[in-house]
């Protein structure tokens, strides 16, 4: 039977989807993001741009709910390990929690302060969460940018680490998080 | 002719020379800028947007007494729009909106001012992008110390003159009706004194 919580070895179902769904949706909003910033002025460019934020306040709600099931849920335990990987991989994931929502959070920031409305792939009105602010417009739109490759960053360890564990050290750290057995 | 006509002649034609200027138009009014303001209300995905015209010259001659004599002129300078957008107001000076490289200005003018139960309308020719449509402007106007103000609100459709056409019609995206808000502080400019329109007096 499918488990929706996490168990003692394997991420439950909850945990299972928002992963993986998470990884898909980053993977477009973050190809969309860098492709519509060329994009001549126009139409089609508004568009992009609407659909990349709809995507992208997807995202915020998907990692405030990963964040509240983080906390409901048990994760399984961790294999043994030096401690100093103990300490890595507990840095790596808050690291990836916290970027995960600072980069929707300084997008849609950004987009507030740029003095932009927002409807949720035009259905729902999403509100600014200040007026138009010039001096923040050009921050957010920094944090915005540099989170990101911060987070590819994060993403390749991330990756590498889970590999490693697969490979090298032949436990199933990366087998309880695939989508299946 | 004899003396005495043209004496009658000279009298008459005074009276005319010293009454045209006074006649042919209403009192002439200054826009005092820091105090108007020009602007308009959009809908962009379903939420308002206020945009002001900075830059624009009105020539307002105007008397509740004098109606015919009374005309609305602003000429509003385009490039000077600001909607607190950066990215917005660089669409809407573009081709798609107002193509402010071709058509720089828009014109608004009265062709005549009538007075109804509710106030003074204007039948005015309004010009955007080269074209002309003619709308009903109901305005207030305010009689004030030196002055007076003019205070106006008319709902325009961008589509009448081709304000974001072909693909930016869809109104789910930026909204057909655009309310526009008039606010004008005017000063009343003294009547020139022309000596040769004085009234010879005997
Ligand atoms: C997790 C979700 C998101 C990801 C992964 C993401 C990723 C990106 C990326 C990669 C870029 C291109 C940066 C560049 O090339 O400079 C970008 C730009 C942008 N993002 Fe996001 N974004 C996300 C959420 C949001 C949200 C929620 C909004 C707004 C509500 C937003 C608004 C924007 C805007 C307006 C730009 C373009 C900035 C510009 O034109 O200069 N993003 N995003």
């Amino acid at each position: 039977m499918m488990r929706l919580r996490s168990s003692i070895d394997r991420w439950g179902l909850v945990a299972r989807i928002l992963h993986w769904g998470m990884f898909l949706l980053f993977g477009v909003t973050v190809f969309i993001g860098f492709y519509m910033v060329d994009l001549p002025r126009g139409f089609a460019k508004y568009q992009v741009y609407s659909r990349h934020k709809s995507l992208g306040i997807t995202l915020l709600v998907l990692a405030v709910m990963r964040w509240l099931w983080r906390l409901i849920d048990t994760a399984p335990g961790r294999p043994v390990m030096p401690r100093w990987q103990s300490i890595m991989s507990s840095a790596m994931v808050a690291a990836l929690y916290v970027v995960m929502l600072v980069i929707p959070l300084s997008g849609w920031l950004y987009n507030s302060a740029a003095g932009f409305p927002l409807q949720w792939f035009g259905y729902i009105h999403w509100p600014a969460l200040l007026d138009a602010n010039p001096s923040i417009k050009v921050i957010a739109r920094q944090v915005h940018e540099a989170a990101v490759y911060i987070f590819m960053g994060l993403l390749l360890v991330h990756i590498a680490a889970a590999c490693k564990h697969h490979w090298v050290d032949r436990d199933d750290i990366m087998r309880r998080m695939l989508p299946f057995r | 002719m004899g003396q005495w006509l043209r004496r009658v002649l000279i009298v008459w034609l005074s009276v005319v020379v010293w009454m045209l200027p006074a006649h042919a138009v209403a009192p002439l009014y200054r826009v005092m800028k820091s105090q108007s303001a020009l602007s308009f209300i959009g809908l962009q995905q379903g939420d308002k947007f206020t945009g002001v015209f900075k830059d624009f010259d009105a020539t307002i001659h105007y008397a509740a007494t004098d109606l015919p004599g009374s005309s609305l002129d602003v000429v509003i300078h385009l490039p000077s729009l600001d909607t607190r957008s950066l990215e917005r107001d660089q669409a809407l000076i573009s081709a798609e909106w107002f193509d402010v490289g071709r058509f720089p200005d828009a014109r608004f003018r009265t062709v005549a001012i009538r007075q109804t139960t509710s106030g003074p309308v204007g039948d005015a020719d309004l010009t955007i992008k080269g074209r002309t449509k003619r709308i009903a402007f109901p305005f207030v106007w305010k009689p004030t110390a030196g002055g007076a103000t003019l205070d106006a609100r008319v709902n325009l459709n961008r589509l009448d003159f081709g304000l974001g056409a072909g693909e930016w019609a869809d109104a789910g995206i930026i909204g057909h009706s655009v309310e526009v808000v008039v606010h004008l502080v005017l000063t009343a400019v003294p009547p020139v004194a022309v000596p040769a329109a004085q009234p010879t007096r005997r």
